[in-house]
């Protein structure tokens, strides 16, 4: 996440999202199209993992595009426009669960439970063998199911970070939290995904035990 | 040069991105872009050349549009209602028209317009001459007529 030409792409991204989102305020209907075929999967992703509803989730999503373009003559191209964008789609995604009454409470303190080696848990980077490639596969459907037991607020910082690759802070702003409160969210929702993984008896700490 | 020591949060970090880059996203269904395409286009902004043009064009086309039904409309309810009162009303639109395209005349504007045009023939040489020349002959046309009705006035 932090490698230099990962940062540069990033930004590179940031820059032509910027214009292209200049570009459709001005009235282009080709920066629109492009806006909308750009963003509508990770916005989906993002809200249908928060409302677990396919249906429900392609309704939020519209719904997310139009409040964009609606408010886009207030879009700031300093701001990265991704951020701007996840920001609408997670409040609408978290309005509609408020209205399904999906309890949304700070976590407690005693979510932490018994600690974990989150590093022992997870493959070897280093092996490329087609082994570890079978077990990296059936890791990840195991993730798949667990990020859906997840509660929302872990959900979403884990889709956020990890599928769309936001930096800590820029999820904070997506989320409307403190930045510390985001690390100890992803945290705990990593520590619960871990022990989905060992429970399911995968993980390189339940292979060949801890490493050095 | 000494290597920099792997700071095990990154090793985390990379290790959960990397996994996690393996976990499926979710999608929608096939027709979905299409559908939000069609949903959100009215939303679009446009361009303020565009909107002008859209409206100039819908003026055009509702004014060429009434120009064509309007007569149809008339030769309709000529044949289809008392022709009489088609005609009256077909000359009460004439009057409604003339009324309505002269509202905006001022008579200070005519007025003004007709000053500025004896001004402007008056401020030149040649403009001051046939003006002279325009008021005696209406001079001489004025006076041969004074002579002329008295005896006309007797006759009858």
């Amino acid at each position: 996440m932090s490698d230099p030409s990962h940062r540069g792409r990033r930004a590179l991204d940031a820059e032509r999202d910027a214009d292209l989102a200049v570009a459709a305020r001005q009235g282009s209907g080709d920066a629109c199209t492009l806006l909308v075929r750009r963003f509508e999967r990770p916005v989906y992703n993002l809200i249908a993992r928060l409302v677990q509803d396919p249906g429900r989730a392609e309704e939020l999503a519209q719904d997310t595009f139009l409040k964009m373009f609606r408010a886009l003559g207030q879009y700031d191209p300093s701001l990265r426009f991704s951020s701007w964008l996840f920001r609408i789609a997670h409040n609408t995604a978290v309005d509609a669960l408020r209205q399904r009454q999906v309890p949304l409470a700070a976590p407690r303190a005693d979510e932490d439970g018994e600690p974990i080696d989150l590093l022992a848990t997870l493959p070897d980077l280093a092996q490329d063998s087609p082994e570890a490639g079978a077990m990296r596969r059936q890791m990840a459907q195991v993730l798949d199911r667990a990020i859906d037991t997840l509660r929302p607020e872990y959900r979403a910082v884990v889709v956020l970070r990890h599928h769309e690759e936001l930096e800590y802070e820029e999820i904070a702003e997506v989320m409307g939290l403190p930045l510390g409160t985001v690390k100890t969210y992803l945290h705990r929702a990593r520590r619960q995904l871990a022990t989905h993984l060992r429970d399911a008896g995968l993980g390189a700490e339940t292979r060949s035990g801890p490493r050095p | 040069m000494p290597s920099r020591v792997p700071d095990p949060g990154d090793r985390v970090e990379r290790a959960w991105q990397s996994l996690m880059a393996e976990v499926p996203r979710q999608r929608p269904s096939a027709d979905f872009t299409a559908r939000l395409l069609a949903a959100t286009r009215a939303e679009w902004p446009q361009r303020a050349g565009m909107r002008a043009e859209v409206a100039v064009t819908a003026g055009v086309v509702a004014g060429a549009a009434a120009l064509t039904l309007g007569p149809v409309l008339v030769i309709a309810a000529l044949f289809v209602f008392d022709t009489g009162a088609a005609v009256e009303a077909v000359a009460r639109s004439f009057v409604w028209l003339v009324g309505w395209l002269t509202a905006g005349v001022s008579i200070w504007e005519v007025f003004g317009r007709v000053g500025r045009i004896v001004a402007t023939a008056m401020t030149s040489p040649a403009g001051t001459v046939v003006l002279i020349g325009g008021i005696f002959t209406a001079w001489l046309a004025l006076a041969g007529l004074s002579r002329v009705m008295p005896i006309e006035q007797g006759d009858v």
